[in-house]
């Protein structure tokens, strides 16, 4: 499993980046997890050598993690005293009729599991395999995981869709 | 299978999560039915614009920032530290590594994001 880094690095470095992006909703900390994923593929390399499966599974394993254990701490530390954000939530963007914008609000608004499965098949078009061992589950839960958000997507934006069609 | 049925399985059916019967049953349905065919083309043009990827967001919404002004700017300091780091491992690997033959395939974009930036632009 184990390559050159800088080939593993020109392959998939804009591809995680863009997916913590999305898992995340900020490129600040995405790319904070984007190096801290190349680290410890630099530091795991050897071990991969012999290692079944997909680099890249690997690669969005390991960002899956640290976006989701970044969020779990986060949620044990003191919110810092500041205004209540100005970014519009899923509620606002209702009002729009961008789909685009909405789409967006909608997937951020989603569980970070269904969330995670939802870019990793949709966005990023992995295999089903592939996004379960991503996600450290099996190919049947993430399967399921992936139709929720799916159908939790379809629910809320196809009549958006509808209207703006001509 | 009746058309409510049918078109309750095409999601699924474009996302390949039927098994081969089903998947076969739902083709060869709406291969001879109009208005599940229609239907199936209907969902296909959502299904493309909700799949499509968006850019990604360049800023977190204020809430989310925890830790105060000091935190952030250790997380700038880290995050400066680790991209000049990466930024120079990547460029020794160049370095050390022999010129690649001459039908070494050349790696496709992966993302429709711009190109890495390995060092943060912004002080928290």
């Amino acid at each position: 499993m184990a390559r050159a880094f800088d080939a593993v690095y020109d392959e998939y470095g804009r591809a995680v980046r863009a997916y913590l992006g999305r898992l995340t909703g900020d490129a600040w900390v995405a790319e904070e997890l984007t190096q801290e994923t190349f680290f410890r593929y630099l530091a795991h390399r050897d071990a991969l050598r012999n290692a079944n499966g997909s680099l890249g599974s690997w690669l969005y394993r390991v960002a899956t993690n640290l976006a989701f254990d970044r969020r779990r701490r986060r949620k044990t530390e003191p919110l810092e005293a500041e205004p209540p954000a100005a970014v519009p939530d899923a509620a606002e963007c209702a009002e729009t009729r961008d789909l685009g914008e909405r789409v967006r609000a909608e997937v951020a608004a989603l569980p970070e599991e269904l969330r995670a499965a939802f870019l990793l098949r949709a966005h990023h078009e992995l295999p089903y395999h592939d996004v379960a061992e991503a996600m450290g589950v099996t190919e049947r839960a993430a399967k399921d995981r992936f139709r929720r958000a799916r159908d939790l997507l379809a629910r809320r934006l196809r009549p958006i869709f509808r209207e703006d069609r001509p | 299978m009746n058309c409510d049925e049918i078109r309750e399985l095409t999601p699924d059916r474009l996302d390949a999560l039927l098994d081969d019967e089903r998947a076969r049953a739902v083709d060869d349905h709406i291969a001879s039915c109009a208005g599940c065919s229609a239907e199936r083309a209907s969902y296909g043009r959502f299904r493309a614009a909700l799949y499509a990827p968006y850019p990604v967001p360049a800023h977190a919404p204020a809430a989310h920032r925890r830790g105060g002004a000091g935190a952030g700017l250790v997380r700038y300091a880290a995050a400066f530290a680790a991209g000049v780091l990466l930024t120079l491992v990547v460029q020794s690997a160049r370095a050390a590594a022999p010129p690649p033959p001459p039908d070494r395939p050349v790696a496709e974009p992966v993302s429709e994001t711009p190109p890495p930036v390995l060092v943060p632009r912004r002080i928290a």
